[in-house]
């Protein structure tokens, strides 16, 4: 126990120490500016990214929604040999493939 | 091992054909522009189609528990399928030329409109409680979008997003009471079985009392009963026209479908308890209805109360659990579905051809210039007044022939009454359309002073024809639309002279829940 | 233990909602959801639903709050109330929720519920594990299964909808 709390700390530290000394520094105007929760420190009418973020988190949301259904029946896809189940399963990855394709080729997933 | 539960392919047809008409269509709304509007509304339309024959043969077919007892195909699911089919199928003309529809894209538009269709058609066979309440989530959330799809009206969206929190408290009251429901009757999800599981001995028990209470005025959210109606009038108003008259007629069909199905199935043991508490609500609700709709001057507000007066009516033809009740309630869910479509399609092509929205101004003397409209128009008002003559004449008399019948005659007192109060709004209309001289404003001029009004500096997408929500309709692109509007105005008249037909129809309603029904 | 851990649970639970609505800054609103949803992951672990306390861990206490906080990012920073209050509604609220809670309250209290007072049933091996909630999804549920992912599928289509730019050539900004 003792050892991987300390193996997470070192490891952890490691990364972070090594981020600092090896990454690229280039200043500008807006990291200098005070944190404020993400905003910039003046928000403007058309503050425009924040439906980007948005977006994507909603999207985010659907296919985590996906997964959670889908670990129960691919644990039971295992002990049964029944074409049905995988029938049904694909069925339901079908249908959210049509949504993905549908977001995909909309666009929804470019980061502007 | 998994005992894979048996699937009836015939019975659940409808179901499938829906789910491959939402892919087909949504997927080729991603090819090529747009403004694809014909052919995503033919798609649509032949979706519609299939589902509507599929349900026409299913209607032959004896009733079935379709997988595993989650869903039930039989006579009340199937006319209410059908009800809701022909109202997605009156629909998808009216949005060909809607401004919303334009700026949601035709394809997304009719997805969503496809998978309400598809939820209505789950909600209305559903027989436990969960498919009922995915069924239910599935209906809701794409008129929750359709509702605020007509992004650069900020009305729209307001009205969706007042959709979407009002509907989701109704939801998270009906879960909740379901949750007590489900406990009360020792863990069953199965309509049936929780008939079973209350049985005499809980069937006056505080826990189960408060369940249904609970999952009642979740379903009194959705089909909009007072007093829990406060937020159809500003949802109907704000919502781009063609989607208000479907949320108007389906919802209300597919929501009071499952509301006798479960509070008749499953919660037959109580009838004693929860039958004057629902009497009580349909009282109240047609008098907050008529009453509210007295000073509107917004046709899409008047008819959103009239709706919460209409859902009081049904809600009586629901209460007794009778087969005469049933077959009443489907007969006035489909004669109000073929009124409400034409009324609403009306103050549609009034919308895009005058510069007063739904203002009750928009049909003021037209019976000169636009007869057509007119004569729909005067004939859904008085048809929803229920005067002789009209469907909803024979469906008022239904309901109240119920209501004596099953020992409610104070109730259809109640309706004669807030019948007689409705003459005095609707004739409104009428005097409008017919008596006032038309407004001095140039239709020419049109939507441009609405729609700019409603959000300043908006840029308006001009210079690509017809793309415009202004402008006269162009000649003969509204003729579908006209054709829709009276096609349902004429078998509104139709079946209010010869009502046998539909008569027929809705007794197959009563006979799927009859052997859980008293007779009378 | 289990009675101390049921407590630990309903007290974070409740006291994260109330905290929820009682919180003025919507990121402390935030933070006191993630609790609240927290402790009812572990009330479900006591009702032996582990892969539901999974699921809702991964889902609500993830997911869905990244998206609270985006918003709360997003609107944040507003001073004025979103809303005018309705007139009496400071008075009536609480009077017409007092009035639930005494209804529910006496409706569990006065029930003739048989297995409310004792130890509830007994709970078969496996209950709860994802071999368990993917049989019923398979065979009982097989149909709200399938709508469930169809209802994925339409709101993904209603996101984009509401949410996603217009590929117009004039562009209204993040207004929506």
């Amino acid at each position: 126990m003792i050892v991987f709390v300390g193996l997470g700390v070192i490891v952890g530290g490691a990364f972070t120490a090594l981020n600092h000394v090896l990454g690229p520094k280039r200043p500008s105007r807006v990291k200098s500016e005070p944190y404020e929760c993400g905003l910039p420190t003046e928000v403007t009418r058309t503050f425009r990214f924040g439906i980007s973020f948005y977006m994507v988190a909603m999207l985010f949301i659907l296919f985590d929604i996906e997964v959670v259904f889908l670990y129960p029946v691919g644990v039971l896809l295992n002990a049964s040999d029944s074409v049905f189940v995988l029938v049904e399963i694909a069925l339901f990855v079908f249908l959210l493939l049509v949504g993905f394709v549908y977001v995909w080729r909309r666009g929804a997933l470019n980061w502007r | 091992m998994i005992e894979t539960p048996a699937i009836d392919y015939g019975a659940l047809s409808p179901i499938i054909a829906l789910v491959a008409g939402i892919c087909v269509v949504l997927l080729v709304g991603l090819i090529g522009p747009r403004g694809r509007r014909g052919l995503s509304s033919a798609l649509t339309l032949a979706t519609l189609a299939a589902a509507a024959g599929l349900l026409v043969w299913q209607l032959g077919e004896p009733d079935a528990d379709l997988v595993a007892g989650a869903l039930r195909s039989d006579g009340l699911s199937i006319t209410i399928g059908l009800i809701v089919v022909a109202a997605a199928a009156l629909v998808v003309p009216l949005q060909l030329r809607d401004p919303a529809a334009e700026e949601a894209g035709f394809g997304e538009t009719h997805t969503l409109l496809l998978g309400s269709v598809l939820g209505m058609l789950l909600l209305a066979e559903a027989q436990n409680l969960i498919s009922f309440f995915v069924a239910l989530e599935l209906l809701s959330i794409p008129l929750y979008v359709l509702c605020g799809s007509h992004r650069s009206r900020s009305r729209s969206l307001e009205s969706g997003l007042k959709y979407l929190i009002v509907g989701s408290i109704g939801s998270a009251t009906l879960l909740y009471g379901s949750a007590f429901i489900y406990g009360g009757s020792g863990g069953a999800t199965d309509f049936t079985a929780i008939a079973q599981g209350i049985g005499a001995d809980l069937a006056d028990d505080p826990l189960v009392l408060i369940g249904i209470a609970l999952v009642a005025v979740g379903l009194a959210f959705k089909v909009s009963i007072a007093p829990f109606h406060q937020w159809t009038p500003d949802v109907y108003e704000g919502a781009p026209t063609p989607i208000t008259a479907f949320m108007a007629v389906a919802t209300k069909a597919a929501a009071f479908a499952v509301f006798a199905r479960f509070f008749i199935t499953a919660l037959g043991p109580s009838a004693d308890q929860w039958q004057p508490a629902l009497a009580a609500l349909a009282a109240v609700t047609i008098v907050v209805g008529n009453v509210g709709a007295l000073g509107q001057d917004s046709l899409k507000r008047l008819l959103g109360y009239s709706g919460v007066a209409q859902a009081g009516y049904m809600l009586t033809g629901l209460l007794l659990g009778t087969v005469k009740g049933i077959d009443a309630l489907v007969f006035y869910l489909a004669a109000y579905m073929l009124i409400n479509m034409a009324a609403f399609a009306v103050i549609a092509v009034r919308e895009r051809e005058t510069a007063y929205g739904d203002d009750i101004t928009a049909v003021q003397g037209i019976g000169k210039d636009r007869p057509a409209l007119a004569w729909s128009l005067t004939i859904s008002m008085l048809a929803l007044a229920g005067l002789p003559g009209t469907a909803g004449f024979i469906g008022k008399l239904f309901l109240i022939e119920a209501a004596v019948a099953g020992n409610y005659t104070w109730l259809g007192v109640f309706i004669v009454v807030g019948s007689m109060i409705s003459l005095v709004y609707y004739l409104r209309v009428v005097a409008a359309i017919w008596m006032r001289p038309a407004p001095r404003l140039a239709p020419a001029m049109a939507g441009a002073s609405t729609e700019a009004a409603g959000e300043p500096g908006l840029p308006r997408r001009t210079g690509e024809p017809g793309r415009t929500p202004s402008g006269a309709p162009s000649g003969g692109r509204c003729w579908l639309v006209l054709g829709a509007i009276l096609a349902a105005t004429a078998a509104t008249v139709a079946f209010g002279i010869v009502p046998s037909p539909l008569i027929d129809f809705s007794a197959h309603a009563g006979e799927g829940l009859a052997s859980m029904l008293g007779p009378g | 233990m289990e009675q101390v851990a049921f407590f630990a649970g309903a007290i974070g639970a409740l006291g994260g909602a109330i905290a929820v609505i009682a919180l003025r800054n919507p990121f402390y609103s935030v933070l006191a959801l993630v609790v609240h949803l927290f402790s009812l992951a572990g009330l479900f672990l006591l009702l032996h639903a582990e892969f539901v306390a999974a699921a809702q861990v991964v889902v609500y206490a993830g997911a869905v709050m990244v998206l609270y906080v985006f918003v709360a990012a997003y609107v944040g920073g507003v001073e004025e109330p979103l809303w005018d209050a309705i007139p009496g509604q400071r008075i009536l609220a609480p009077l017409i929720g007092a009035a639930l809670f005494i209804e529910l309250s006496i409706a569990v209290l006065g029930s003739g519920l048989k297995s409310l007072g004792d130890e509830g049933e007994v709970i078969p091996a496996g209950f709860g594990s994802p071999e368990a909630v993917g049989r019923l999804l398979l065979e009982r549920f097989l149909i709200p299964f399938e709508a469930a992912s169809l209802l994925l599928l339409i709101a993904a289509v209603g996101a984009v909808v509401l949410a996603a730019r217009r590929p117009a050539p004039v562009d209204r900004g993040g207004a929506a």
